[in-house]
């Protein structure tokens, strides 16, 4: 009777280990598209007016890092800048007179397992901040992995630098966006979404 | 699900009934004690079913009843759970600025504990119904799984489990059988996540299915 008991709490045993609480990696959806957004909760939208924002991307890649244009990309950044606009900011041309700037960029079979906010700005081309650098006065939106064409966008504040440094006072990751599997149309709704579930943003 | 649960509790009933009128009396015996290892399937109920609306059959019980005197028993009941669904887009937003939009993972995990008090009907014979009442708590984690994001909430509670089953020995003198039961489970615990969900109706509906050992 003894062994039969020892068998039943044998089976319990087994069972209790082999069952994880976690669920498998597969079930975690980390693969999936996901959009990230995070801003300066002190920053008040209202006070900037006028944006800089290239034509062209980042490439940030192990092989041919620099700047990237095509036609997705050209709608891309237009879409980007429609928002933008939407919220009652003036796109210029002129990177010294302008309030915010906003950097693009995004990733292509960079192989890294950590990512540490603002790891990317690394593979920028020379000068790109203007002999300036950039830091987060809050913690940022980060992830642990990126798929090749997550695309990652810093807003900065250049009208206040501190030191030799300029505010991000926004940042978004869209993961797995320009990735050539989704439409225009999933790639502007991701970002419209970007810019909609950002609370702190100016009202449309 | 609704039929289900009719199906079973006929099955359990009926079953104990017309193997009554076929077996002498004397036949059988009546164990002193038993000791079940059950699979354990849970469909949530009530505000659970908003969390996680799946039926989940990753689920193990281990119980031990004590038969005291004419059919009363006593005992015990502990265990492991989990149910989980994934859900697609949908936005979340922290305290701190942030937001995430993507699909997501919600799962819950439970160590339920219980002391058990019930009738065994017909205890001696095959098929012995039971009623049972659980009395206990429960160790559970909700979490929200966000991509890399694990926002979690761990919960102890209170729990009331009212059960219909049925022990069904494989032979007339045998030491081994099995177990079916169907049990609603009302518990005190919540689930305060994400986006001021505030969910405080956590109970659920199990079926259980297992294998017994009878202690003469």
């Amino acid at each position: 009777m003894k062994t039969k008991l020892l068998l039943m709490l044998g089976l319990t045993g087994i069972a209790l280990v082999s069952c994880s609480k976690y669920p498998p990696s597969s079930s975690r959806l980390t693969e999936d598209m996901a959009i990230y957004t995070k801003y300066d909760v002190t920053t008040d939208f209202t006070k900037f007016k006028t944006y800089y924002l290239s034509d062209s991307i980042v490439k940030v890649s192990t092989k041919d890092s620099g700047w990237y244009y095509n036609s997705t990309v050209q709608s891309f950044t237009a879409r980007i800048a429609q928002n933008m606009n939407n919220l009652g900011y003036t796109r210029s041309w002129n990177k010294k007179t302008v309030d915010l700037y906003l950097g693009v960029s995004y990733v292509v079979n960079i192989n890294v397992t950590t990512y540490y906010p603002g790891w990317y700005w690394g593979y920028y081309p020379y000068n790109y901040w203007g002999g300036y650098g950039p830091y987060y006065p809050y913690y940022p939106a980060y992830v642990t992995s990126y798929s090749t064409g997550t695309v990652l966008i810093d807003m900065m504040d250049v009208k206040n630098p501190v030191g030799k440094q300029y505010p991000i006072r926004w940042n978004c990751y869209i993961r797995a966006l320009l990735t050539g599997d989704h439409t225009s149309a999933q790639i502007n709704g991701s970002v419209d979404q970007a810019f909609t579930q950002t609370k702190g943003f100016p009202k449309r | 699900m609704k039929k289900l649960l009719i199906f079973l509790v006929t099955l359990i009933f009926t079953a104990g009934v017309a193997q009554a009128q076929d077996q002498p009396v004397s036949l059988g015996y009546t164990p002193s004690s038993y000791y079940s290892f059950s699979w354990n399937t849970s469909f949530t109920v009530g505000d659970f079913n908003k969390w996680v609306g799946n039926g989940s059959p990753a689920g193990f019980d281990f119980g031990g009843r004590y038969l005291i005197r004419k059919g009363l028993m006593a005992g015990f009941n502990f265990g492991w759970q989990r149910i989980s669904q994934s859900y697609g887009y949908q936005t979340f937003y922290g305290d701190d600025g942030a937001a995430i939009t993507s699909t997501n993972y919600r799962f819950t995990w439970m160590v339920p504990f219980q002391a058990v008090i019930g009738y065994q009907l017909m205890s001696d014979k095959m098929i012995s119904p039971y009623l049972s009442l659980g009395i206990g708590g429960d160790y559970m984690e909700h979490h929200l799984l966000v991509q890399e994001y694990d926002i979690y909430k761990t919960r102890w509670d209170f729990s009331l489990t009212p059960e219909l089953g049925a022990l069904v020995k494989f032979g007339s003198y045998s030491s081994w059988g099995a177990l079916v039961a169907v049990n609603y489970k009302w518990t005190t615990n919540q689930i305060v996540i994400a986006n001021n969900q505030d969910l405080k109706n956590i109970s659920m509906v199990n079926l259980k299915v297992g294998i017994v050992l009878i202690v003469r």
